[in-house]
């Protein structure tokens, strides 16, 4: 190939220069799928925020009405109201931060025991912790039910944090994460007079802060979104959380379309906010471990 | 090797194995210490409920009878005759299959695009994504509203000259319904880790199969789809999991509706536990589907176990 080069290179210019257009026309065709693409997935969630500035007369207009032409603002905080938005707010806040703390507390340690010490039964036990991730909780939501009603839990906090609690998730995060952290780190500071609890909470927890981030939005992000298992336990509006509270209106209020965008609308916004702040955490979540809840 | 090694090692007055294993230089224990509270946790709400769910097949227990009676393996002969169970499987893998389909295809041809040099692609990431991050309870309300006889997906079929369709209460329009919602909120999941599965692979790769004169077809089928494969395992997996567990899209938009055409096995594992209260036949239910993902995800393990 080399041989021929000097003899080839008009022929070869020709061809890099084709190539080159080729290559921009390429890119061109691919950006304007994805475009297209993109617009696609994104119209349903437009069409949920323009129908809830609409008023119920004007839902199926034809032509479609892409914008309303008098949107509706009051449609928001006369649906906030009807929901009483805050009381299930302030109550998937308590569960979703106590479910979040508690988890990111536990999964930190085990993963920290797992990666950092060696003891007998280790590789059964990582095997047996992670086959809790393949077990969803649909296959062991009636036993589950039946533990909590004999625990005195069913219409409780307790009830709507502590089985959520039992997730493994993060400790396969926090234990990849601290597998990688160099031992002779660890070693330093048992050598200088630190015990074992001293090392994990002055080395490994300020070390571990990515990851501890990553599961703590993971965790957030599907205990908030978790709707089966407050249904299955909770009927006492008190302890409902807001995709209950979704859920109830929809059944009320089946045919008004602009109140139940508007409702979607709200009941969809903190985790979007979260998501636009904690983006990367977001996506790696779910890209590294490829298993959620 | 490892006699040899034993022969020369110098700690001849080592403690005893058992001792080493427990209390040695390493200390053990502190490992098992720190990870005793999830321990814990999982071995009374996974563990437990799992085994729970197993001895549970065997009975004849019932929400509303407090006596429960040893049946051995009548929950699952019976399963095997009752035409509902059967039909929530044939609708299982329906649905399953006509959702994860289209979802890893698109989900792949959004990651290659977005594995290209384009501009804005991090905007791209955070739109596309954007189904994802929608509440699970809000997808069918939403859904139901598109799939209303006058909403947006039949003016949509109208444009393109074909007649209304019938979505949520027909039988031949639920299930894709169905389909189409779900695969709407899995597709971005899948496009998310088939991208973190193409960033993996080495850029040098691409840049040899170049000057070699490759082109993008055979750069495509013997560098990218080889080195994808143990993705393509995690996103087959995560996204069967996913699909054969959900029953919140089936319970809100049709209710496993009409004339049972859209209850799925876990619709039919919580309908017959909490609504009939046969909790026996149900865990029995829920046991053959932990088997069927169970399964699967062997056979795929093996189908896609990469030749090393």
């Amino acid at each position: 190939m080399s041989v021929n080069s000097s003899a080839a290179a008009p022929h070869r210019e020709w061809l890099t220069r084709w190539g080159r257009v080729r290559g921009v026309s390429g890119r061109l065709v691919g950006l304007f799928v994805l475009v297209i693409a993109t617009a696609t997935l994104l119209i349903p969630i437009f069409w949920m925020v323009s129908t809830s500035l609409k008023t119920p007369f004007h839902v199926f207009d034809l032509p479609i009405q892409w914008l309303p032409s008098h949107p509706v603002w009051s449609n928001y905080p006369d649906a906030y109201k009807m929901v009483n938005f805050t009381h299930y707010f302030i109550n998937s806040a308590i569960v979703t931060g106590s479910v979040t703390v508690l988890n990111v507390v536990i999964s930190t340690l085990a993963g920290y025991g797992l990666a950092k010490y060696r003891f007998f039964g280790r590789q059964v036990l990582l095997v047996l912790i992670l086959a809790t991730l393949m077990l969803p909780l649909e296959v062991i939501m009636i036993p589950l039910y039946l533990t909590v009603q004999k625990l005195g839990w069913l219409n409780t906090y307790e009830g709507l944090i502590v089985p959520v609690t039992a997730n493994a998730i993060g400790v396969l995060i926090m234990r990849q994460y601290f597998l990688s952290l160099p031992d002779d780190l660890l070693a330093a500071a048992r050598v200088d007079g630190a015990g074992h609890i001293r090392t994990f909470f002055r080395i490994a927890v300020p070390l571990g802060w990515p990851a501890i981030l990553t599961v703590a939005v993971l965790v957030f992000q599907a205990t908030w979104d978790d709707f089966v298992w407050p249904f299955l336990i909770i009927s006492d509006t008190s302890k409902a959380t807001v995709p209950l509270a979704v859920q109830s209106f929809e059944s009320a209020e089946t045919s008004n379309f602009p109140m139940l965008m508007a409702v979607s609308a709200i009941a969809a916004m903190p985790l979007t906010i979260l998501f636009f702040v904690f983006q990367r955490q977001f996506i790696r979540g779910v890209a590294t471990t490829g298993i959620r809840q | 090797m490892s006699s040899s090694s034993s022969a020369v090692t110098p700690f001849h007055d080592e403690p005893s194995r058992f001792r080493r294993r427990w209390f040695g230089p390493t200390q053990s224990f502190w490992g098992v210490l720190f990870a005793l509270p999830m321990l814990g946790l999982l071995a009374m709400f996974k563990f437990w409920p799992m085994a729970y769910a197993g001895w549970l097949s065997m009975t004849d227990a019932n929400l509303t009878q407090p006596s429960r009676h040893f049946v051995g393996i009548d929950n699952y002969t019976r399963l095997m005759h009752d035409t509902a169970f059967i039909g929530s499987l044939e609708t299982t893998a329906y649905y399953v299959g006509a959702t994860i389909a289209p979802s890893m295809v698109i989900g792949l041809g959004l990651a290659l695009l977005l594995n290209q040099k384009i501009p804005a692609r991090g905007l791209f990431r955070v739109l596309i994504f954007l189904p994802a991050v929608i509440p699970i309870i809000v997808v069918p309300v939403l859904w139901q509203f598109l799939f209303n006889p006058y909403g947006l997906v039949n003016e949509g079929i109208k444009k393109l000259g074909f007649g209304p369709v019938n979505w949520l209460l027909s039988q031949h329009g639920a299930v894709p319904a169905l389909v189409i919602a779900t695969a709407w909120r899995l597709t971005p999941l899948c496009m998310v880790i088939y991208l973190a599965g193409l960033q993996s692979i080495p850029a040098d790769l691409y840049a040899a199969a170049k000057v070699d004169g490759a082109s993008m077809v055979r750069r495509f089928g013997t560098i990218t789809l080889p080195l994808l494969k143990p993705t393509f395992l995690v996103v087959i997996v995560f996204a069967v999991t996913l699909t054969v567990q959900n029953f919140v899209l089936a319970l809100v938009m049709t209710g496993g509706g009409p004339a049972r055409a859209t209850t799925t096995l876990s619709l039919f594992v919580y309908q017959t536990g909490f609504i009939g209260f046969r909790l026996g036949y149900a865990c029995a239910a829920a046991i053959v589907m932990l088997s069927i993902i169970v399964l699967f995800t062997l056979v795929n393990l093996r189908a896609f176990r990469t030749e090393e």
